[in-house]
């Protein structure tokens, strides 16, 4: 009898033990969200985005990937190009992580072309694929081909008058637009990225950056003016920050990201054709620090960069840069990173290239990024009405959610309940628009309160009025008592 | 009592008779200069903690009226003990008396239009933003106006003299702290320079 006890108690404890346990691991992630308060200070969120599958080569079937430095994802065929560097390859996934190719080799008419330290792809809506090609010894090149692998084109480097002699190209990030034209990043090139024509002709420096300032620079900047020109030559030079990585949106916008920005003003920048930076949002305090490897913007515009310092990644939405979530760190697990190197959205996921795990991590959405992600498009579209109820569910789950006020506010604004925007413009520290609700409530209750405060206006004159002939009186009663 | 409250709405208006009969006929009181400060303190705290939504600054969960009281009271109490070693200084014809009643009641116009500014700052919006820069600015110059003229008055100094006064009573000001600082950190030296030879001892023993 005894014996039976215990042979069911036993299994049913070990499943009472591993239950929670399990249950737990589906909520947790390794890392800690946040957001900030109305004050700058990060105060803890639920998770916007959770790790999923961690990748490794041999999940692909292609073995180990070795220094995989870039992610690529086709839209048009829905593939995935993970740019293997140390094994000399690209391969091909599909929407399941299922094999399609892997690319070693081209055929340059009958000649075989190989890949000696491919570092970035690009594939445009037909397919035509640019890889760009570094060399152990000398320049560079950059690869076009079809997608059959025939080669169409090799460009080496850029021949210009602004191009010197012994400058070692070594393009690294490509990115090409709907017109054809060819901007590549390279390593160690302050000028901007290179633009090239289709056909492989330098155009210019697109998006040269600027110098950074700050007072050292313009004390050395001083004593360069005023030493001799011998002294002046061995002060340091100032060069404009560096791009570290580009990406294109569907709209032909070009993103960028800035290595080693010293002062966070220009990490991430958005150029427009004409190659100046046009991101309305500047000063975000909490990218300090940061040395953002690569960025990606999905369809709707949220901006999302990854932090090499921190391991960190940052979505952002576009319109004010208000942080969204923030997820991964610096680690082992699965979902932290030792050196993401590569980010790009698939299938509504998040993909991170980590060059050292050797691996590409998943992040899924939470209930809670879905309902902020829904309640955010519908904002940006100007639905604030359509809003309240995802951003409800969004305030329900997590109340340091500062922008869901605003957008709840914007929506009671719509709705001319000006007390109730106030309310919430008043939790979402908005403070623009907590006058603007303000001033059309207080114009409404004046208006309905017209009547009471002509009343009001009218006997505080009476009153003046009969203290004032009471004073007169009196002293007249005064002085014809004197006299 | 209402005689002097009327006084230093008087002083407000008519600075120079009014802080002239402080010095010879002896209006004006210390303990209505005492009841003065207490209100810019309390001005101090009603302005942080009250103003509205639009025209509040910082995380209101920071304010501290231990705070506020020694900024606002330190303040008057530095001000009034600097005037007056400069007084001496410069043998002008001050009394303690007259310095911290001149002191006290010029900050009235300042505490009023600040008032103002806090009721008015729960019902405005940002349109009204220049126009309540424009009420502070008004009540501190008319508060440093009336200050000017009482110091003029107590001490019968020229205008100049007034002038390099005030400055010179910032700048005391500034020593005085310079000096508490000074001695703050010597203090703990000190301390633990006897602490240190208290141990000694006792580990010899």
């Amino acid at each position: 009898m005894s014996r039976l006890k215990r042979a069911t108690v036993l299994p049913l404890v070990l499943l009472m033990l591993l239950l929670p346990c399990k249950a737990a691991l589906a909520d947790e992630a390794p890392y800690r969200s946040y957001t900030y308060d109305r004050f700058h200070n990060a105060v803890p969120s639920p998770n916007g985005y959770l790790p999923g599958d961690q990748l490794f080569g041999s999940d692909l079937g292609v073995g180990d990937l070795n220094n995989p430095n870039d992610l690529f994802v086709d839209k048009e065929r829905n593939e995935l190009y993970i740019v293997d560097t140390g094994n000399k390859r690209i391969v091909v996934v599909d929407e399941h992580y299922r094999l399609i190719r892997v690319i070693t080799e081209f055929d340059n008419d009958g000649e075989a072309v190989t890949l000696n330290i491919p570092m970035g792809i690009f594939v445009d809506k037909d397919g035509t694929m640019y890889i760009t090609d570094q060399a152990e010894q000398g320049d560079g090149r950059v690869i076009v081909s079809d997608k059959d692998l025939k080669v169409k084109h090799i460009f080496g480097k850029p021949q210009s008058d602004l191009i010197t002699e012994n400058f070692h190209y070594k393009p690294s990030k490509i990115v090409v637009d709907r017109y054809g034209k060819i901007y590549i990043q390279a390593t160690d090139v302050t000028q901007g990225l290179f633009c090239l024509t289709p056909d492989g002709t330098f155009l210019n420096y697109f998006g040269s950056n600027k110098v950074e300032m700050d007072a050292r620079k313009l004390i050395l900047q001083l004593w360069r003016k005023l030493l001799p020109r011998e002294a002046s030559q061995s002060i340091i030079n100032f060069i404009p920050i560096e791009y570290s990585n580009i990406y294109i949106d569907d709209t032909g916008f070009i993103y960028a990201t800035a290595a080693a920005s010293t002062t966070y003003e220009y990490q991430v920048m958005s150029l427009n054709p004409l190659g100046s930076d046009v991101l309305r949002w500047r000063r975000l305090d909490w990218f300090e620090g940061s040395n953002f490897k690569d960025i990606y913007v999905d369809e709707y515009g949220f901006i999302t960069a990854v932090d090499q310092t921190r391991g960190k990644v940052f979505q952002v939405e576009p319109d004010e840069g208000t942080m969204m979530f923030t997820f991964g760190g610096i680690g082992n697990m699965a979902g932290l990173f030792t050196r993401p190197v590569a980010i790009e959205g698939f299938n509504g996921k998040i993909l991170v290239l980590d060059s050292e795990k050797r691996a590409i991590t998943e992040f899924e959405l939470t209930t809670f990024g879905k309902a902020v992600r829904e309640a955010q498009v519908l904002y940006m579209e100007g639905k604030y009405i359509e809003s309240i109820e995802p951003w409800l569910e969004v305030v329900k789950r997590n109340s340091n959610y500062l922008f869901a006020y605003v957008g709840l506010g914007k929506a009671y604004y719509q709705l001319e309940d000006y007390q109730t925007a106030m309310k919430y413009f008043k939790l979402g520290y908005n403070k623009e628009h907590y006058s603007e609700a303000l001033r059309e409530y207080s114009l409404i209750a004046m208006r309905s309160n017209f009547g009471y405060i002509v009343l009001g206006i009218g006997i505080l004159i009476a009153l003046i009025v009969v203290t004032r002939m009471l004073k007169r009186k009196r002293v007249s009663i005064k002085l014809g008592g004197a006299v | 009592m209402a005689e002097e409250i009327r006084f230093l709405f008087y002083t407000m208006l008519h600075p120079y008779n009014g802080f002239d009969s402080v010095k010879y006929e002896g209006k004006g009181s210390v303990k209505t200069a005492v009841l003065v400060a207490l209100l810019f303190f309390l001005q101090n705290v009603i302005s942080a903690a009250g103003s509205g939504f639009l025209f509040t600054y910082g995380d209101p969960d920071k304010i501290s009226v231990p705070n506020i009281f020694i900024i606002s009271i330190g303040t008057l109490v530095f001000w009034i003990a600097s005037n007056w070693a400069i007084d001496s200084l410069m043998d002008a014809e001050g009394k303690v008396r007259e310095i911290i009643i001149v002191t006290t009641y010029s900050l009235m116009p300042y505490i009023i239009f600040s008032l103002a500014n806090t009721i008015i700052s729960n019902f405005a919006t940002n349109e009204l933003r220049p126009f309540m820069n424009m009420l502070s600015v008004v009540g501190m110059a008319w508060s440093v106006f009336i200050l000017f003229v009482g110091m003029y008055q107590i001490h019968q100094l020229t205008f100049g003299g007034t002038v390099g006064m005030l400055l010179l009573t910032v700048f005391g000001m500034a020593v005085m702290i310079f000096i508490l600082v000074l001695l703050y950190s010597l203090y703990q030296q000190v301390y633990i320079f006897l602490y240190t030879l208290f141990s000694e001892i006792m580990f010899r023993m």
